[in-house]
C-alpha cells in the first residue's frame, strides 16, 4: 500500500511538471518496461531506445492529455505495447529482416549472462526463445502476468479486454507454450 | 512439463532479463535533461509583449538555470555520452519531440570541448537538418504548413554551418595540419550539401521558401570555400602533407559541376525565352479570338452592350499581355511583397529581364577554362579565384531564372 501512495504521489508531482519527480517513477519502471519491451523486440538497442521513448511519451500524456491517470503502472505497459506496434510497423516499411541480428542478440546474452546452473540456463532460454514463437497476445498475457506478475485486472486494462477473457488467454497461452516446450524435449528424445 | 514447473521458470525470467545498469542510470540523465529543456521551452513559449508575460518568462529562465547547472553534472557524472537520443532522432519539426532532439544536440555539443569532435558533431547535425528538410520536401511540398515547418531546420541548419566555419578557424590557429585534414572532409560535404538542397529547392514551389533555401546553399557553398581556400593556403606555404593531385582534384571536381550548372542555367534560359514567346502568341491570339468574337457580335446584333463589355474585356487582355511580357519584375515583386521590405530590395536586383543575361553562363565557361588552364600550371590560388568569379555570375543569373520562374513552369502546368 506504501508504494500505491508513493506512486499516487510521485504522479501528482510529475502532472504539475516535476522531473525529478518523474526520474523517481522511471527508478520504479524502467527495469520492468525495458523487461516487457525486450521479450518483443529484435536487439538490446532497440529495446534501449523504446523504453527511452515510452517514458517521454509518458510524460507527455500524464501532461498534456489532461485526464486523470488512475493507473500508472498500466499506462506505462499500455504505451510500450503501442511503441512496439509502431516500431514493427516502421521495421516492415524499413523491410530490414536481419537474422544476423538476432543471432548476435542471443550470442551476447549467452556470454553476458553469466548463470550458475548451466541446466538452468539452457531452461531458461529455451523458455525465451519460446515466448517469441507465441503470438503476440498470448506472449503480452503471459510476459505480465507470470514475469511481472501483475494482477488478471491490470492486465485485463493494458490489453483491453475483460477480466475473465484475459483469464481464458493465459489459459490457452500457458498451453500452447507447454506444447511448445515439450515439443523441443520429444526432439531431443 | 508440468505447468508449475514453467511458470516457475517463467518467473526466473525476471532476474534473467535486466537493462544494463550504466544504460539505465546514463537513460536516467537523459531524460531528466529531457524533460527540463521541454519545460523551459513551454516557459519561453509565453513569448509576447506584455509585462505578465516577461515576468513569466523571467521566473522561467531562472528556474531553469540551476536545472541546467543539476542537468549538467548529472551528465558529467555519467560519462561521455555521445550517444543520441535515439527515442528523438526519428522526430521531424512540428513534433513533440523535435524541440528535444534540438535541445539535446545542443547539450551535446556543449559537453564536448574540442573543436574538431564539435565540428564533428555539427556536421553530423546538418546532415540530420538536410534529411528532415528532404523528408517534409517529399512529403508535400505545397502544404502551408510544410513551408513553416521548413523554416526552423533551415535556419538551424545554417546555424551549424556557422559554427562549423567558426570551429575550423579556431582550430587552424592552434593545428594547421589538422585544420587541412578537417578542411577536406569539409570541402565535399559542403559540395554534396549544395547539391541535396539544389534538389529539393527544385521540388519548392513557395518562392519564399526557395529564397530561405538560397540562403542555406550560400551558406554550405561558403563553408566549402572557406576550406578549400584554407586547403590551398597550405599547400601553398609549401609544407603541406596533401597530396597535389588531391588538391588539383578537388578543384577540377568544383570546375566540374559549375560546368554542368552552366549547361543547366544555359537550358533554363532558353526554356524561358521560348515560354515568353509562346505566351506572348498564345496570349495574342486569344486577344485576336475575343476581338473577331466581338465583331462577330457586333456584326450580327444590336445589343451594343455586350459588344462594349467584351471590348473591354479584350482591351483588359491585351494591357494584362504587355504588362506580363514586359514587367514580369513588377509581377514578382507583387507576389512577394508578403514577406516584408527585404523581399522588395531582392525583386529590384532581380530587375535586368531574362535577355540582359543570356551572355552570362558563356562568360562564366570562359573563366572556368581558364581556371582549368591555371590549375594545369598549379596555380591553385589564381584557379581558385577564376572560379569564385564564375561562380558568382552564375549564383546572379540563376536568382535572374528564378525571379521568372513562373514562366518556367508555365509548360510543366
Amino acid at each position: 500500500m506504501t508504494d500505491y501512495f508513493k506512486e499516487k504521489y510521485l504522479l501528482f508531482r510529475a502532472k504539475n511538471k516535476d522531473p525529478e519527480a518523474f526520474s523517481k517513477v522511471y527508478d520504479l519502471y524502467a527495469e520492468k518496461i525495458y523487461r516487457y519491451i525486450f521479450f518483443k523486440v529484435r536487439t538490446e538497442e532497440d529495446a534501449q531506445d523504446l523504453t527511452s521513448e515510452v517514458f517521454l511519451k509518458t510524460w507527455q500524456y500524464i501532461n498534456e492529455s489532461g485526464k486523470d491517470v488512475k493507473n500508472l503502472n498500466a499506462l506505462f505497459y499500455k504505451i510500450a505495447r503501442n511503441l512496439v506496434v509502431d516500431y514493427y510497423r516502421k521495421l516492415s516499411q524499413q523491410e530490414v529482416l536481419l537474422e544476423q541480428e538476432v543471432l548476435e542478440k542471443q550470442q551476447a546474452l549467452i556470454s553476458k549472462k553469466d548463470l550458475q546452473d548451466v541446466e538452468s540456463k539452457i531452461q531458461m532460454e529455451k523458455v525465451e526463445e519460446k515466448l517469441k514463437e507465441l503470438k503476440e497476445e498470448y506472449r503480452d498475457a503471459i510476459i505480465l502476468r507470470y514475469v511481472e506478475q501483475l494482477s488478471i485486472k491490470e492486465i485485463a486494462v493494458i490489453l483491453e479486454k475483460k477480466s475473465g477473457a484475459v483469464r481464458v488467454i493465459l489459459y490457452r497461452a500457458l498451453n500452447v507454450l507447454k506444447e511448445l516446450m515439450e515439443e523441443k524435449e520429444d526432439e531431443k528424445k | 512439463m508440468r505447468k508449475k514447473e514453467l511458470i516457475k521458470q517463467l518467473q526466473n525470467l525476471k532476474g534473467r532479463i535486466k537493462p544494463d545498469a550504466l544504460w539505465l542510470e546514463k537513460n536516467r540523465g537523459i531524460l531528466l535533461s529531457q524533460l527540463k529543456a521541454q519545460i523551459s521551452q513551454v516557459g519561453f513559449e509565453f513569448g509576447g509583449g506584455n509585462v505578465f508575460s516577461r515576468i513569466v518568462k523571467k521566473t522561467f529562465a531562472l528556474t531553469y538555470k540551476p536545472l541546467v547547472g543539476a542537468a549538467i553534472v548529472l551528465l558529467v557524472v555519467f560519462g561521455f555520452w555521445i550517444t543520441t537520443v535515439s527515442a528523438t532522432k526519428n522526430s521531424l519539426p512540428g513534433d513533440f519531440l523535435y524541440n528535444i532532439k534540438l535541445t539535446t544536440e545542443r547539450i551535446q555539443v556543449n559537453f564536448v570541448f574540442d573543436d574538431e569532435e564539435k565540428t564533428n558533431l555539427e556536421i553530423k547535425f546538418a546532415d540530420r537538418r538536410l534529411e528532415e528538410i528532404r523528408q517534409i520536401v517529399s512529403q508535400d511540398s505545397n502544404d502551408p504548413k510544410n513551408r513553416e515547418r521548413l523554416e526552423v531546420p533551415l535556419k538551424k541548419f545554417q546555424e551549424s554551418m556557422a559554427n562549423v566555419n567558426m570551429n575550423l578557424a579556431k582550430i587552424e590557429i592552434k593545428d594547421q595540419q589538422k585544420a587541412v585534414e578537417i578542411a577536406s572532409i569539409l570541402d565535399s560535404k559542403a559540395q554534396e550539401y549544395v547539391e541535396v538542397l539544389k534538389e529539393q529547392q527544385e521540388n519548392m514551389t513557395e518562392s519564399a521558401v526557395a529564397e530561405k533555401t538560397d540562403n542555406a546553399i550560400d551558406v554550405s557553398k561558403n563553408t566549402g570555400e572557406k576550406a578549400l581556400d584554407l586547403m590551398i593556403r597550405d599547400f601553398e606555404a609549401g609544407q603541406s602533407r596533401i597530396l597535389p593531385d588531391e588538391i588539383s582534384n578537388k578543384i577540377s571536381d568544383r570546375i566540374d559541376s559549375l560546368e554542368k550548372e552552366i549547361e543547366k542555367s544555359k537550358a533554363d534560359i532558353k526554356k524561358i525565352i521560348i515560354n515568353k514567346v509562346v505566351i506572348a502568341k498564345e496570349a495574342q491570339e486569344a486577344a485576336k479570338d475575343e476581338k473577331e468574337a466581338g465583331a462577330i457580335e457586333a456584326e450580327s446584333g444590336a445589343e451594343t452592350e455586350e459588344t462594349e463589355e467584351t471590348e473591354e474585356t479584350e482591351e483588359q487582355t491585351e494591357k494584362e499581355v504587355v504588362e506580363d511580357l514586359a514587367e514580369e519584375e513588377i509581377k514578382e515583386e507583387s507576389t512577394s511583397e508578403e514577406p516584408k521590405e527585404p523581399a522588395e530590395e531582392v525583386a529590384e536586383e532581380v530587375l535586368p529581364s531574362i535577355e540582359d543575361v543570356e551572355g552570362e553562363p558563356a562568360k562564366a565557361y570562359e573563366l572556368l577554362q581558364q581556371a582549368r588552364l591555371a590549375l594545369r600550371n598549379m596555380q591553385l590560388s589564381k584557379a581558385f579565384e577564376l572560379i569564385k568569379e564564375a561562380d558568382k555570375i552564375i549564383v546572379s543569373t540563376n536568382k535572374v531564372i528564378s525571379a521568372n520562374r513562373d514562366i518556367l513552369r508555365y509548360f510543366d502546368n
